[in-house]
């Protein structure tokens, strides 16, 4: 069984609206294929972004090195999303340390109003931890 | 020549983006533990992690 939470952001702390979402299993036991799970968080993004303002925010654990798989199944649940089109994604892959690299994407409705002035943001974010970015 | 201010600027910038990066990695930690029953609300928001419910 899994759990959703929503967090305040701290990320980009100049535009509201903008949430983190964590999904964690209850325990630690192996769960079966992952197809029921995408079905659930697609229901809990659609209904999340009922309201167009919404950003989504979505941070990859690096527990057990597993962080780029769990980078690469969230990229699969969004291109399987029929809803994909009514979004745009921006993915973030940054050097934090010698040997650690930060996961992050952020999805926007395309109505956002605030959709131009979060990817200036997402953007400045990344070119202070990479300028080549 | 290096121009300081700027260098330190732009340190300083990197600095408070690897801070709010931390940040959401350590909370994250925290909320799968939470998740997990190992920790309780009450220790959630002794570490200023604040839930949201978006609407």
């Amino acid at each position: 069984m899994y759990e959703v939470v929503f967090l305040e952001n701290d990320f980009i702390v100049d535009i509201e609206n903008i949430f983190q979402i964590i999904i964690d299993k209850k325990t630690d036991a192996v769960e079966p294929l992952d197809f029921q799970v995408f079905i659930t968080i697609n229901v809990i993004v659609g209904v999340f972004f009922e309201n167009s303002n919404n950003a989504l925010l979505y941070t990859c654990s690096s527990e057990e090195g597993k962080e780029q798989k769990r980078f690469d199944k969230f990229d699969r649940w969004y291109n399987r999303s029929e809803n994909k089109k009514l979004f745009v994604k921006i993915d973030s892959i940054l050097p934090i340390s010698e040997d650690m690299m930060f996961y992050a994407s952020i999805i926007c409705h395309n109505d956002n109003p605030n959709l131009e002035e979060i990817k200036i943001k997402f953007k400045e974010f990344e070119e202070s931890i990479d300028p080549d970015k | 020549m290096i121009n300081t201010k700027d260098h330190i600027t732009r340190e300083d910038r990197k600095q408070k983006a690897l801070k709010a990066i931390y940040k959401m990695i350590e909370d994250k930690k925290s909320v799968r533990l939470y998740i997990k029953g190992e920790i309780d609300l009450k220790t959630i928001k002794e570490r200023g992690i604040k839930f949201a419910k978006p609407i």
